[in-house]
């Protein structure tokens, strides 16, 4: 079990963000998490992620507690996250905000011994997401879908990246850059066995990439499994046009 | 001094009020050192151990003073930052008074006056603008070509950002914060000379380094250094054209009309409220 969520909850104030949630991925899964707005889907990214700490419950990563551990900690053992609201390095090229991942990853004295190694994956990506002609502009001068890509890339530049949560990667986005996207994925899933977890509203994707779909409704895992099967079902789709 | 502020600023996002306080430090290692370790001709050697020894002091400082604020239990982090870089900044200056008395001292210089075209210069001036503008040429490469002044840049666009990639931020944060401390030792050392070492030495190059900063825009690494290219400009043809004796008050003024026609700085951001 790559990642394992158990009972999980965290409350802002008078807000119960989340409840009890349980979750489980197997490397290599692509995991889908829908639900209506405000369900809490973000909050439990940031659980994962450890930019909050659960009130209660635990999250083990390959069978390790990292609830309550650092972001840059956990980053470190392979569990990275994208932004809705891209979170790149504005004045940094495109490139350094790839060598950015790299450098963290390994500490300062490592990173100037693989700096042929970590140019050559800057390269490589800037190639696979087609944003070589770019790479030298500073990365607040791309556009919408360019930024979007390089969040994305740089999380792939991890060596040991094994989980990638996502939060709505495809929002606003050019279709033609979500067909690049969605081919980053899979050729990261197929050859490194990175595990995704979804946050999406797009449900012509879900349905393409998905193998399982997790529904959160006011807090809590409301129901999970193949999307066919969650939109069949009434009470989500009560729960969606909020009749809940 | 400017450049220590800005970059302190940039990336820790705190004020340091207490950049006095390591100027005066610096000033006083210089001088310690020149008179009983390397002789006046061996200034230069001076320097980069003064500076060494501050940017230690600062890392030493930064998990003990600035660290807590960033802890979560804080709840108005400007607030915290002013007063406890302002007592450091009390503290060391009355240490400094009880240690060493209120007298000025100097470590004299080995360098004579030196004639620029028609204009005769002091050396230690001179050999102070030469060493300080090779050390920005350093800290500029530093910043642009090695890793750790990748990580530095990229702290500084956002916290989050590095935090979520896996940088640790409270190692980056005490480097920043040593750093910072350490240019303006840099000041300090070359400047000792010049203006003397006292315990207070540093309130007007504080004041001048704040001018700066406002005239080039709080955070801003390029707008420090044209702030202070500016500032030396104007008060030298303050000087020369209108009156000598309101030397300082040229500097003021330009800030002020800064600050009318362009609140943020020449080179400043305005900051996303969020």
């Amino acid at each position: 079990m790559l990642l394992e969520v158990r009972g999980v909850s965290k409350r802002f104030g008078g807000l119960q963000a989340t409840r009890d949630v349980s979750l489980a991925l197997n490397a290599g899964e692509i995991r889908g998490l829908i639900g209506p707005n405000g369900a809490g889907k973000t909050t439990l990214a940031n659980l994962i992620t450890g930019i909050y700490a659960p009130d209660s419950g635990e999250i083990r990563l390959r069978e390790r507690r990292i609830d309550g551990a650092r972001p840059s900690a956990i980053a470190h053992r392979g569990l990275l996250r994208t932004f809705q609201n891209t979170r790149l390095f504005g004045n940094l090229s495109a490139r350094e905000n790839l060598l950015v991942t790299i450098y963290a990853w390994c500490g300062l004295a490592a990173a100037a011994r693989m700096r042929d190694e970590a140019e050559r994956r800057a390269a490589h990506l800037l190639q696979l997401t087609r944003l070589d002609a770019v790479a030298e502009l500073p990365a607040r001068a791309l556009s919408g879908g360019q930024r979007a890509l390089l969040q994305l890339a740089s999380g792939f530049m991890h060596p040991e990246l094994a989980l990638y949560v996502l939060d709505e990667p495809f929002a606003g986005i050019n279709p033609v850059f979500v067909e690049t996207i969605l081919e980053l994925l899979e050729h990261h899933r197929k050859h490194r066995g990175v595990a995704y977890l979804v946050v999406s509203h797009e449900m012509e994707i879900m349905r393409r990439i998905c193998d399982r779909v997790a529904v959160m409704i006011e807090g809590a895992i409301f129901l999970e499994g193949s999307l066919e099967e969650i939109v069949a079902d009434e009470a989500v789709i009560d729960a969606y046009l909020g009749r809940i | 001094m400017a450049l220590g502020i800005t970059f302190i600023y940039s990336i820790v996002r705190l004020i340091n009020w207490a950049m006095g306080a390591f100027y005066m430090v610096g000033s006083y290692l210089q001088f310690i050192l020149v008179t009983q370790v390397f002789g006046v001709d061996r200034w230069w050697l001076a320097v980069p151990c003064s500076v060494a020894l501050v940017f230690v002091l600062g890392a030493l400082l930064e998990p003990i003073l600035i660290r807590p604020m960033f802890a979560g239990n804080v709840e108005r982090k400007d607030e915290y930052a002013t007063v406890v870089t302002i007592a450091l900044l009390l503290f060391m200056t009355a240490v400094a008074s009880g240690i060493s008395g209120p007298y000025q001292r100097t470590p004299g210089s080995n360098l004579g006056t030196i004639v620029l075209g028609p204009l005769p210069v002091s050396g230690a001036r001179f050999a102070a603008l030469v060493v300080a503008l090779v050390a920005l040429g350093l800290f500029y490469l530093f910043i642009k070509r090695t890793w750790l002044g990748m990580a530095l840049r990229a702290a500084a666009d956002s916290r989050t950002g590095v935090q979520i990639a896996g940088v640790d931020l409270a190692r980056i944060d005490q480097f920043a914060f040593g750093g910072g401390v350490a240019l303006a030792a840099l000041a300090g050392a070359l400047l000792a000379p010049v203006f003397l070492v006292f315990p207070t030495n540093g309130a007007m190059t504080t004041t001048k380094g704040f001018e700066i900063i406002i005239i080039g825009g709080l955070g801003s690494i390029p707008g420090a250094l044209a702030g202070g290219l500016l500032l030396g400009v104007v008060e030298s043809l303050g000087t020369v054209l209108i009156a000598p004796q309101y030397q300082n008050a040229y500097g003021f003024l330009l800030v002020l009309l800064i600050l009318l026609v362009r609140p943020v700085g020449l080179f400043g951001k305005r900051l996303r409220e969020v």
